[in-house]
């Protein structure tokens, strides 16, 4: 916050600092001038964003994702115990299981995910907010 | 039940993709408690995850999902604190900025959907309260959780920023502490009770966000609970899936707490076997808290 009060923007949208917020939303909770250090960060990491400066790599991969079949992961196989753990379970007895072998119903991408696609690239490309 | 009692599943990216227990429970739980929940062909993801990288897109992505609940006349239930979030907030967001709100409406326009505003989007704990009712669920009890002694955790955007309108005290609430309660289970305060899961720093600094997860696993252990109960995919995975992963960061060796979904506990409370709750799809010790529940 107090680089952002000397301007030191140019080095803020660079540094790693921006990206480091657990986003727990507790100093939006309680600022008394409605200027949470959240809301700044947010703007900065749209900012850097916007001026293709380096993000964490997870967001360009969420977007490519979302582009591709409208959600950030697809359906991945997750373990199951044989049989409930304790805390002195020693053997981790597992198998791997996907949504249809528990039951779940198969998941269908957006029917007109070209048109998705087309409208977020559309959104992405706005500066202001 | 009455048609209003239908509710758009909304499960999120990451519990329709890797925390499957949270759907598991709650389409095993929910039709027994009179409420019937529909599947939206088309959903995609809320938003939430690229709002720091853009708002527009966020903004796109939520009014989107909210569009089309909104064509079958449905309110929405997410499976997801930030998805619940992510909704509400863009309704709040799209509310009060008229120009922006017409200009998402053209990108909807492109899959011929339209946004009014008007779909509700309930928090499961609101759901659970308000919609279901603590004296509905007080009534499908069959085996009270009686000598369990369970720990809250909300995650914070469950409570937080209560600017957009949330359902419970965002420096108090009491929603899930009374719906532990009504399943005949114990619960109490704790110091570091509404503290972070850690969650949002995964992607970039995973060690601190194990240790933040692990400071507060092992004050809930060190109070003498059974087992920490939330609401949250993202929470859950801090601290159940990465339960291990803490205890080798944090070198508390003897972190060992069971972590459960309510819709898991509701289920337990309501006489359902544990595998029809995903029960064994947790990584955490959850064989305790059966092992206490049978007198064992």
């Amino acid at each position: 916050m107090a680089m952002v009060q000397l301007g030191m923007i140019e080095e803020l949208l660079k540094s790693e600092v921006i990206w480091s917020c657990t986003q727990c939303l507790a100093c939006k909770e309680r600022c008394p001038r409605d200027a949470a250090p959240y809301d700044v960060l947010e703007a900065l990491q749209n900012l850097a964003f916007n001026l293709n400066l380096p993000v964490p790599e997870a967001y360009p991969a969420f977007i490519n994702s979302i582009l591709k079949n409208g959600v950030i992961q697809t359906p991945t196989r997750v373990r199951v115990w044989r049989h409930l753990p304790t805390k002195d379970t020693i053997k981790r007895d597992f198998e791997f299981r996907d949504r249809l072998s528990l039951g779940l119903p198969q998941l269908k991408k957006p029917a007109e995910i070209q048109k998705l696609a087309q409208a977020l690239q559309e959104a992405l490309k706005w500066k202001e907010e | 039940m009455e048609g209003r009692m239908k509710f758009a599943l909304y499960p999120g990216c990451t519990v329709q993709s890797e925390q499957y227990a949270h759907e598991i429970s709650a389409r095993e739980i929910f039709p027994k408690l009179g409420v019937q929940l529909i599947d939206v062909k088309g959903f995609s993801c809320c938003g939430h995850p690229i709002k720091n990288v853009s708002v527009p897109a966020w903004l796109y992505l939520a009014a989107r999902n909210l569009a089309l609940a909104e064509k079958l006349g449905l309110d929405i239930l997410p499976l997801c604190n930030g998805c619940n979030l992510s909704f509400r907030e863009a309704n709040h967001y799209l509310e009060e900025n008229h120009s922006l709100k017409e200009r998402i409406k053209v990108l909807l326009s492109f899959e011929g959907l339209s946004y009014t505003g008007n779909t509700k989007s309930w928090h499961i704990l609101e759901f659970l309260r308000d919609i279901v009712g603590v004296e509905k669920i007080r009534s499908v009890v069959t085996r009270p959780l009686k000598g369990l002694r369970l720990a809250a955790h909300y995650g914070c955007h469950a409570i937080r920023p209560s600017n957009i309108g949330m359902f419970d005290d965002p420096e108090d609430p009491r929603s899930l502490e009374e719906l532990i309660e009504a399943l005949g289970a114990e619960t109490d305060d704790y110091p570091e009770r509404l503290d972070c899961c850690g969650q949002g720093l995964a992607i970039t600094t995973g060690k601190t966000a194990l240790t933040i997860a692990g400071l507060k696993l092992k004050a809930i252990q060190d109070r003498g609970f059974d087992a920490v109960i939330l609401v949250c995919p993202f929470c859950m995975k801090m601290f159940d899936s990465k339960q291990n992963a803490i205890k080798v960061a944090t070198q508390q060796k003897d972190i060992n707490l069971p972590v459960l979904y309510y819709t898991q506990l509701l289920g337990l409370a309501m006489g359902i076997e544990a595998e029809k709750l995903g029960i064994n799809l947790n990584l955490s010790p959850v064989g305790e808290v059966l092992k206490k529940l049978e007198g064992k």
